[in-house]
């Protein structure tokens, strides 16, 4: 049994987006770019359309028309009437992405869009990726007439413009002491000192860049029409989207260096500050964890665990008892090899618990848990008599035998009969010991393998090791897939609550296999990769908005914009109609009547309105979601604090997702720019 | 030459200038940057403290009318106001500035109230996510936008005392909470120096938390370690070339005898090692101070944190501490303090129901919001009855009271001093600084003045006096005319005085139920008596053996202990029946319950029940033999156990002796006690079985009445509802 040190807690209330996840997600930024693409290619044709055919050729040239957009513009329409028709005879509905329908206020949990066959969404798909061909079309064509040596051009203008600017460095200046380690400043519990810090450094680094970075982006293009100096440059022989580009290249570098330099400079201070050895021992790494499914199952198949009523209803909770059936189940369907490997003694597993005391329990004393690793070819079976806790394996005959080797060394080890082995039972084996190998043989035979009694506290996460050999087994052949499509995991983890009178919650994330661990320092700096990513979504959609409103409209839009991907959850909220007291309508309604928000509210024709009303709203609101950038994609503090390795694959998906979500952003400035009156 | 249009825009440039210039200058002397000229400090210093109510010697009088105009017109402007002298209303006079927390609300220049809101959102969801460490900065960050508004201080506090705490299974981690609550609390008091709610607060955690909370055993432990310098309990000190050093080891226990006794008999920590793991495992536990060098940390980074301007006798920050201080003394310390802003007793130390501050006293002192003002009051005794009950839980009685460590040792592995060693033959015996008994007599001193200046004592004659006026006045008259002045009253033709007994009495009756201060004072009164320490002693003995498994000498420990604690109850009525609480017959039928307990063990009463329930079958060949047997042997132990307690009664072993004595010259007294053949203890028996005193195992006297019991059926029905052996299980672990 490993020391009940601490180690990191990870609330993963969504999973990292990996590439598994791209086409699902290229499918729903094709539905929801496409959707904004159809809107503003109607509209353009409608507008380029009923321009005068007289006008001179500088004129058209601005609204360029051609055949492939009429074309695109009207197969798009096609699609979404399409769309229309099927959505309206129930033809085609995406059964994949469903929203589960829950009560008002619960949290819904968040899974990454999967990619969807069916006739609605494909349509949909398409209806959007033809928009987004037809109103890309000119940007696409004079992509062609970009020139990297103007906008690397460009970019150093704006750069040395804002260098030479020194608001921008006062600025950062003023809030550098935040960087230092919070220790300095306050009191902090010992092993939450990194925490503490990377929090703090984490917060001021992110507005020290924000603000100012959006201050001046917002500020730039308007400044310049406005001092006239943007003459200056648009007589020149560029393009004018070369100007929009080179602002975005220049102050997305400008926030890069010192971003480079405060990531060196509190790296340096953490590196340097003597922290706490809990804090290094809890946070302090770079876990690579591997990461499994959860699901619940006791004697009763409808099992799916306990709410017990906590607010922050993340986890749910099996009942403490010898007796009880209740099980958490991690099933994990592949096993990397590293885990397997033949030089490997033992994979720790670790875990996080929260305890619902139904009883005060004892004095200085968690509660007890069983856990059981077993693999695909290891069935267990859950009793079928009520008040029997014990699940068995389906193989009876394999059972008995390995009961049997298991006791028959037990009996040697007692007698002293195995020479080098000084334990009196398997139970005391540890990893590196000569005892653990029969421990790891007895796992890699039968691939099965049981810690009888584990004691854990609420929040602090503890571990066992497992024996490879375990791994070793569950990687033999594939496991057979079931006639509904089901494969077997390869490896499933069973928890049992054994302390009468409590509760053992539990998330998906709170169980793992530990594959591996890298540096600290590699992860500090990818941490920051992912606020590099969101600096840069907010210059993006602060220059595309400069290029058509005044500079301080652009920043407040921007800052708008932005501080709404904080509010997300109850954006979302709101605009899926599960917001506890219903939608601006019916909350209103609620006010005036002075009804609390769960209040059951008289089914009154004002009432009613109300709810039309939300209903409305609430499609409104969809559409604006659908505009607000997924911030919380790039946030990796939680990983970096908590001490978990940031994979290089999400950072990836980062940088997939910036792009997606500045392309769109990148076309509308291109119509906006170019057709801005700036010249004399 | 001007032109005339210049002409007129240089006057006006002048004339403004000049309005400017004496705008500006008006405002100087109006906001009080300049003094008024003829007005003088020291007579504009008295004007400030007159307002108050201040009765400081009069400065020599102003020479003319215009100075005095100029005094008047100083003491006015608004730094002068703002001085503590008038209406102390200065930033710093409130309490210490915190310089990043007026950075901040400077920088949020308009949006102080929506940063306050969103953040506070913000630290509740944390709480709710068990993200502690961030709903702590957050919640530091809401206090410092708002920091002299005291609520966020007291309720936020009071959220990580309580409700952060008890999230934390491991009880290091909860003392480390219940720490932070409090210092945040204490960094709010310093913020807000003139609130009694927040002293009031701080007091009430230190008594709360370390007194009924569940695990207090391990906390009050933690608790004393923050007290203890850093070098004295440093593990390493303990541990010399891998082995324990007992020496050192043994220097730390006889240091510490509270605390080394708490965690060897309340938490089972027997053996030396498990004491230094215990230090180890609690090496970086909040302290008073610098771990460094031993010094005393600056009064503001201190755990426990105690008020800056102690009253004498009471701890502060630079009062040196070891494990004898505990969490009361601390709450003592603040209670008193939080008296400092309150108004005083009633100064003819009558009852009175409410406070409402007249005149100067507005400025003097405040009012708090919770709890009522006579409880307000009474805090200081209460964090003291608290300690002597804990000292006599803890089994420190009296300066002669030793603990002897290795008392119940089994073998030599398990002894901390050499067995030689001591005077009792039970090795070292070790004594603390702090016992009950001279806590219990502070404790009295203590309710009494509070009793006293409270109006909560009144003599019998005052009494008297009161209800013969009070008679004239009905209840509700009295409550309707509480607030009319002896002229209005005299007016609608009523004698003031009569209302005024009416209400002395309610609130004399109201204020002693509220604060049970009959029982505080009669228990403080009784326990700080040398007889009740003694029985104290013997039923602490009794338990100990006990819970030794030494069963014999529990027994008798519990049986002659219950007889003496008999005699303190005859002694101390008004502490054996105290009004409305029945704390000391509780106390009673428990030990009782103890000696049947033993007494139904014995192999002797199960013979006899054995035999009884034998011949009752006999008769009725139906009933269950072992239900039979059970009920049967809590019978014959109840009775026993009364019997036994009975016995050990001075009055029964004095007939007893005087029987003796006299069955030598008067031979009627053998017929009349035949057992005085068998002996003394035979003649006592008889006499509680059988004879002269066979009232004595149920009543004090031959009054056979049920408020003439030593425990009345109701306590002791609710004392064996409340020691039930066991709860049923929770439903929900046998669903699946």
């Amino acid at each position: 049994m490993t020391d009940p040190a601490l180690f990191g807690i990870l609330i993963l209330e969504r999973d990292p987006l990996t590439f598994v996840n791209l086409p699902g997600l290229i499918q729903v930024w094709l539905q929801d770019a496409g959707g904004f693409a159809a809107v503003g290619l109607v509209v353009y044709l409608l507008y380029a359309l009923r321009a005068p055919k007289d006008q001179p050729a500088s004129a058209k040239a601005r609204v360029p028309l051609t055949m492939f957009m009429l074309v695109m513009g009207m197969v798009s329409l096609l699609c979404y009437a399409g769309y229309i028709a099927a959505w309206s005879i129930g033809y085609g509905r995406d059964t994949v992405n469903v929203v589960p329908l829950v009560e008002p206020g619960a949290t819904v949990p968040y899974f990454p869009p999967q990619f969807a066959v069916k006739f609605q969404p494909m349509l949909l798909m398409f209806g959007g990726l033809f928009a987004l061909l037809g109103i890309g079309q000119p940007f696409a064509t004079d992509l062609f007439k970009l020139r990297f040596r103007r906008i690397w051009a460009l970019t150093k203008v704006g750069f040395l413009e804002t260098w030479r600017n020194r608001m921008f460095w006062v600025f950062v200046l003023f809030v550098l002491p935040f960087l230092f380690p919070a220790q300095w400043f306050i009191p902090i519990k010992a092993e939450d000192q990194l925490r503490t810090t990377i929090d703090w450094s984490s917060l001021s680094m992110t507005l020290l860049l924000l603000l100012p970075g959006t201050i001046i982006a917002s500020l730039s293009i308007p400044d310049d029409v406005k001092r006239q100096t943007i003459y200056t440059i648009v007589s020149k022989p560029i393009e004018r989207f070369e100007l929009v580009l080179g602002r975005f290249f220049g102050f997305t570098l400008l926030v890069t260096v010192p971003l480079i330099f405060m990531t060196l400079g509190t790296w340096l201070f953490i590196s340097t500050t003597t922290l706490d050895e809990k804090a290094v021992e809890e946070t302090q790494k770079a876990r690579i964890p591997h990461r499994g499914q959860l699901y619940f199952r006791a004697r009763s198949n409808e099992y799916k665990g306990t709410n017990v009523g906590r607010e922050f209803d993340y986890r749910k909770y099996i009942a403490g008892s010898k007796s009880t059936s209740e099980r958490a189940i991690w099933a994990f369907e592949n096993i990397p090899a590293a885990m397997a490997g033949t030089d490997r003694d033992a994979v720790p597993c670790e875990y996080t618990f929260d305890i619902f005391r139904l009883t005060k329990g004892d004095e200085n004393r968690g509660v007890d848990i069983n856990i059981r690793f077993t693999t695909w070819q290891c069935d267990q079976v859950p009793p079928t008599v009520r008040g029997d806790g014990m699940w068995r394996w389906a193989e009876a005959e394999n059972e008995q035998k390995y009961k049997a080797e298991r006791e028959d060394i037990d009996k040697r080890l007692a007698k002293g009969e195995i020479p080098g082995v000084s334990i009196k039972s398997l139970d005391y084996a540890l990893p590196n010991t000569p005892g653990w190998k029969f421990v790891n043989d007895l796992a890699e035979k039968y691939g099965f393998y049981e810690v009888a009694s584990v004691e854990v506290y609420d929040y602090h996460p503890s571990g066992v090791p497992v024996p490879a050999g375990l791994f070793r087994k569950a990687r033999e052949g594939t496991p057979p897939t079931e006639k509904d499509g089901y494969r077997k995991p390869r490896v499933q983890t069973y928890v049992k609550c054994i302390s009468d009178g409590q509760m053992l919650g539990m998330a998906s994330g709170d169980l793992y296999y530990m594959e591996g661990e890298k540096s600290f320092t590699e992860n500090f700096f990818k941490c920051s990769f992912g606020l590099w990513c969101q600096v840069t979504v907010a210059i993006g959609v602060a220059i595309t908005l400069s290029t058509y409103l005044a500079g301080i409209i652009s920043f407040l839009a921007t800052l708008f914009i932005y501080l709404s991907a904080y509010l997300i959850e109850h954006l979302k909220d709101v605009a899926g109609g599960t917001s506890t007291g219903g939608g601006p309508f019916e909350s209103l309604t609620r006010i005036l009547g002075t009804d609390t928000p769960t209040a059951q509210l008289d089914r009154t024709a004002g009432v009613k309105t109300a709810e039309v009303g939300d209903v409305a709203f609430s499609w409104v609101f969809r559409r604006y979601v659908n505009i607000v950038p997924d911030v919380y994609a790039f946030s990796w503090t939680s990983f970096l604090k908590e001490g978990y390795n940031i994979n290089f694959e999400y950072l990836a998906m980062n940088f997939i997702l910036v792009v997606g979500y500045l392309l769109p952003w990148g076309i509308l400035s291109y119509y906006l720019i170019r057709n801005r009156e700036v010249a004399a | 030459m001007a032109n005339p249009f210049q002409q007129a825009m240089l006057r006006r440039k002048i004339a403004y200038g000049i309005a400017i210039i004496a705008l500006f200058t008006l405002s100087m002397f109006w906001r009080g940057k300049v003094r008024l000229p003829l007005s003088e400090e020291a007579r504009v210093v008295y004007l400030n403290h007159a307002r108050r109510g201040s009765t400081d010697d009069k400065p020599e009088a102003a020479p003319y009318l215009i100075n005095r105009a100029a005094d008047w017109l100083s003491s006015r402007t608004i730094q002068e106001q703002a001085r503590p002298e008038a209406l102390d209303l200065r930033e710093l006079e409130q309490g210490d500035a915190e310089i990043s927390g007026s950075l901040l609300r400077c920088v949020l220049v308009g949006s102080r109230g929506v940063a306050t809101t969103v953040t506070w959102r913000m630290a509740i969801e944390k709480q709710k996510r068990n993200e502690f460490h961030e709903f702590e900065n957050l919640v530091r960050v809401v206090t410092r936008l708002q920091p002299n508004f005291i609520t966020p201080w007291i309720y936020q506090s009071w959220n990580i005392a309580y409700n952060i705490s008890v999230e934390n299974d491991r009880l290091n981690d909860m003392y480390y909470y219940i720490a932070r609550g409090i210092e945040l609390l204490a960094e709010g008091e310093r913020m807000n120096r003139m609130s009694p709610d927040m002293r009031f607060q701080i007091a009430f955690y230190y008594q709360n938390k370390f007194s009924v909370s569940d695990k207090v055993t391990t906390l009050r432990s933690l608790f004393q370690l923050s007290n203890v310098k850093p070098e004295d309990r440093n593990p390493a000190r303990f541990r010399k070339d891998g082995k324990l050093d007992m020496v050192a080891f043994q220097t730390f226990v006889r240091k510490n005898p509270q605390l080394v006794r708490r965690l060897r008999e309340k938490l089972g920590y027997t053996r030396p090692e498990q004491i230094v793991q215990f230090l180890e495992d609690n090496k970086k536990v909040p302290t008073r101070y610098d771990i460094r060098n031993d010094q005393l940390l600056p009064n503001e980074s201190q755990f426990p944190a105690l008020p800056p301007k102690p009253a004498p006798d009471e701890a502060g920050p630079r009062s040196e501490t070891d494990d004898t201080f505990d969490a009361f003394l601390a709450a003592r310390s603040w209670y008193v303090a939080s008296r400092e802003f309150i108004p005083p007793p009633p100064p003819d130390r009558m009852p009175i129901g409410f406070t409402e501050l007249q005149g100067n006293d507005k400025f003097r002192y405040r009012i708090p919001k919770s709890p009522m003002l006579i409880i307000f009051r009474q805090g200081a005794a209460r964090a003291q009855s608290y300690l002597a009950e804990r000292l006599t839980k803890e089994g420190w009685f009296d300066r002669s009271t030793k603990w002897y460590p290795d008392e119940r040792a089994d073998q030599d592995a398990d002894l901390w001093f050499n067995r030689g060693s001591g005077d009792s033959g039970y090795g070292e015996g070790l004594q603390t600084a702090r016992a009950s008994k001279a806590e219990w007599e502070k404790t009295y001193s203590l309710w009494k003045t509070h009793g006293e200046e409270n109006g909560l004592q009144l003599d019998q004659a005052t009494l008297i006096r009161f209800n013969a006026l009070a008679q004239k006045v009905t209840e509700e008259q009295a409550m309707r005319f509480a607030s009319y002045s002896d002229e209005q009253l005299v007016q609608i033709q009523i004698v003031p005085e009569q209302v005024k007994a009416r209400n002395r009495l309610r609130f004399y009756e109201q204020n002693r139920q509220v604060t049970n201060f009959d029982f505080f004072l009669n228990s403080s009164e009784a326990e700080q008596q040398q007889d009740t320490v003694n029985a104290r002693k013997l039923l602490w003995e009794a338990e100990q053996a006990d819970k030794a498994a030494d069963k014999v000498r529990a027994a008798e420990g519990y049986a002659k202990g219950l007889a003496a604690w008999r005699q303190v109850l005859l002694n101390y009525k008004s502490f054996h029946r105290s009004g409305s609480n029945q704390k000391a017959e509780e106390d009673t039928y428990e030990y009782h319950l103890a000696l049947v307990r033993l007494i139904e063990q014995s192999p002797r009463v199960d013979v006899v029940a054995r035999n009884r329930a034998l011949a009752i079958r006999g008769v009725i060949p139906t009933v269950d033999d072992d239900m039979l047997k059970v009920y049967l042997s809590r019978e014959i132990a109840e009775r026993e156990a009364w019997v036994l307690t009975a016995i050990a009664d001075p009055r029964v072993q004095a007939r007893a002796d005087q029987i003796l004595r006299e069955s030598k010259t008067d031979p009627t007294l053998l017929a009349k006690y035949p057992s005085i053949a068998q002996g003394r203890e035979a003649i006592v028996r008889e006499l509680v079985e059988r004879k002269d005193y066979e009232w004595l195992p149920e009543y004090m006297s031959d009054l056979k009445d049920e408020t003439n019991r030593w425990v009345r059926e109701e306590v002791r029905k609710g004392v064996r509802e409340r020691l039930r052996p066991s709860r049923p299980q929770p439903a929900a672990t046998m669903q699946n």
